[in-house]
């Protein structure tokens, strides 16, 4: 997602409590942080941390927008978006 | 496929007796599918019956789709890129290109963050390697399409819905001869120079009706698949094979299944599935998931699986033993496993175990390779060895021979060669590339590439020949290489690629690439000394070791190693060391 704008508080610190355990790495949780290049997701961790995202949000994430969801802020923008759009 | 049905397509035909196979084409098997009352079922994430397609609903929609498809001007033998999702608009078209004599192919769906650049690359490829003039696929991934045909040169792309909205034209559907052309597969060679494996009608409809009947489909048999359309496995076994033996088959989207493992379970349990097959890691999901949960709480019975099919990848026992204890307590019996071997070349399957008796494991000696022998070894713990599991016998009606590695003189029980396959289900070739095809083919024997040995009537396949490494002299295997580093701590299967480099003054180098975490100078210089200590210790050869980034080795579409890829791109410099990247 090229989707420009802030990531808010709230879902930075909803994600920063989900990336916890998903953290091996150990680094400093950013929104700019990457899945693969800092915390080396492999495709079966992405999936079950998309898992984990859906739960947490009530939603579900389409496949079609993973491959331009490389950081934090890209995955949280675009799940704004959907709460926001689940609302109506 | 409107309303959302209450229940799926049940087990048996009322009336239509099964027949395994073996039909005079791809749509005759349909046809015949059709005038019974099974079919295919989709479950949502949650495991939730979402649509059902009966044969006979996917015979008629498919029709009708074909005759638009030739009144749109689309001729027999064209190809058509279909992106394959786990949806019933999938299978519609795919059997809608077969009423048309058009030749569909199957393209992969993304599965990682982030990786945009390398998807449509892969499209790309696949899509100028077969030339197809179209391109559908589901509306949501129009735009990464888009992107991949913009450079491959497809002059239409279109969604899935479109087609529906195009005008019916009239007509008779195509009839295919056994020798035509029914699929293109890209299976899981290199990534940058795809290889079409050419599928005819008679090649599949030997293969599904072999399989059938290597696997004993009989009255109550139930299949349920979370694999991929676009892997042999998952289309030829889970939707192509079922169907030629009108099995009612129950999908779970890949994706669902990697959110949710356990749902694959849940399915079989609830559905009285019987038959579902998986590369040991799909199993290892499902068993490491479970040990987090506290016992009998998954509410799962397992006890009508019959044939639980390890095959895609090489078979790990331990993981296999894990998945049977773990789930003996809900009712699965590890006779269930059925160790098998299959390439997109040969269709699919080429080997399979006898239905209800278990793994048979072979514990053999290290220096197997070196020595050309399988070397049994006492399984107690007082030797350190490989152990391998059976891979089964040959499919009916096809042939293999175990061939000496240097000479290709034909071996006996427990000499390691290379694994040649004849029968009617081997490729024609690989779609406009002579070269490769004249490399695999070899006097109508299908050179498989694959390491094995005969363990009574049973094939053992230990490792890729193609990769073999010979240092000082000796053949030694990259994949011990590569286990022993994986088995060391913090490290994971496909963190390492063993190769062999040559220097400036033409002196062989094995070299093993590791993919590494560490950022910390110390860290990582232990790390070095530790993968060749162990490395020395467990293969008896010293290696150099090179670190390298985190997820920069090369996997296949179906999640192995691309080591040959590996060793390109290093010596290309797409991969950089650490100490040099630094």
């Amino acid at each position: 997602m090229t989707a420009n704008g802030e990531l808010s508080p709230d879902t930075f610190a909803a994600f920063y409590e989900l990336l916890k355990p998903f953290n091996k790495t150990g680094v400093d949780l950013k929104p700019e942080t990457r899945f693969s290049e800092d915390l080396n997701f492999d495709s079966l961790v992405v999936m079950e941390f998309v898992a984990t995202v859906e739960d947490r949000f009530d939603i579900s994430v389409p496949m079609n927008i993973l491959p331009d969801i490389a950081t934090i802020q890209h995955l949280g923008l675009a799940v704004e978006k959907i709460v926001k759009a689940a609302k109506g | 496929m409107t309303t959302t049905p209450r229940r799926p397509t049940p087990t048996d035909n009322q009336t239509l007796p099964k027949v395994l196979g073996d039909f005079e084409n791809l749509t005759a098997a349909l046809d015949y599918a059709a005038r019974g009352e099974t079919g295919f079922n989709f479950y949502s994430a949650r495991g939730e019956l979402a649509l059902t397609l009966p044969f006979r609903e996917l015979r008629e929609t498919a029709i009708s789709h074909a005759l638009r498809l030739s009144a749109a001007g689309i001729k027999p033998g064209e190809r058509i890129a279909l992106l394959a999702a786990t949806s019933p608009q999938f299978l519609i078209h795919f059997f809608a290109c077969q009423y048309a004599g058009v030749i569909p192919v199957p393209m992969p769906l993304p599965t990682a963050f982030g990786r945009r650049e390398a998807y449509v690359a892969q499209i790309q490829n696949q899509i100028m390697s077969a030339k197809p003039r179209q391109a559908f696929g589901p509306v949501d991934f129009l735009p990464l399409l888009k992107e991949a045909a913009d450079i491959g040169g497809l002059e239409q792309l279109g969604s899935y819905d479109e087609i529906a909205t195009w005008p019916e034209g009239r007509g008779d559907v195509h009839r295919a001869r056994p020798n035509d052309l029914s699929y293109i597969q890209y299976s899981s060679g290199s990534t940058r120079f795809p290889t079409g494996v050419c599928v005819t009608h008679d090649a599949l409809m030997k293969n599904c009706a072999a399989m059938n009947h290597a696997v004993d489909n009989r009255p109550g048999e139930r299949a349920v698949s979370w694999l991929p359309f676009f892997h042999d496995m998952g289309l030829v076994g889970f939707m192509l094979a079922v169907m030629a033996g009108q099995t009612s088959t129950d999908y779970l989207a890949t994706e669902d299944f990697a959110r949710r493992p356990l749902t694959w379970l849940r399915l079989m349990s609830e559905n009285r599935g019987t038959m579902s097959f998986s590369p040991s890691f799909g199993y290892e999901l499902c068993a490491r998931r479970v040990q987090t949960m506290p016992e009998g709480s998954v509410g799962v019975d397992l006890s009508s699986w019959r044939i639980a099919g390890i095959g895609g990848e090489m078979i790990k026992p331990q993981v296999m033993k894990l998945f049977g204890e773990t789930f003996k307590p809900y009712g699965f019996s590890d006779k269930a496993f059925c160790g098998s071997y299959g390439l997109a070349e040969c269709v699919l399957g080429v080997s399979f175990s006898r239905p209800m008796t278990g793994m048979t494991l072979d514990h053999i000696a290290k220096d197997g390779l070196a020595t050309h022998r399988a070397t049994p070894l006492p399984d107690d713990g007082s030797h350190v060895g490989r152990t391998f599991v059976g891979c089964g016998v040959v499919i009916k009606g096809h042939k293999l021979e175990v061939r000496d590695i240097d000479d290709g003189h034909v071996l006996g029980e427990r000499e390691i060669g290379r694994v040649f396959f004849s029968g009617p289900s081997v490729m024609t070739g690989y779609y406009n590339n002579p070269g490769a095809t004249a490399e695999a083919l070899i006097d109508g024997w299908l050179d498989t590439g694959d390491l094995g040995y005969w363990l009574g009537e049973q094939i053992v396949i230990v490792g890729r020949a193609k990769d073999m490494m010979i240092v000082n002299g000796r053949n030694v295997w990259p994949q011990d290489i590569e286990w022993t580093v994986e088995h060391m701590d913090d490290m994971r299967s496909g963190d390492s690629a063993a190769i062999v480099l040559v220097d400036a003054q033409g002196n062989e180098k094995p070299t093993i690439l590791v993919q590494c975490r560490a950022t910390k100078a110390e860290e990582r210089a232990k790390l070095v000394a530790d993968v060749k200590a162990r490395v020395q210790d467990a293969v008896g050869i010293l290696c150099d070791v090179v670190l390298v980034p985190a997820r920069s080795l090369p996997k296949t579409t179906s999640g192995k190693l691309a080591r040959g890829k590996a060793k390109t791109m290093f010596e290309a410099g797409e991969i950089q060391s650490l100490d040099a990247a630094a």
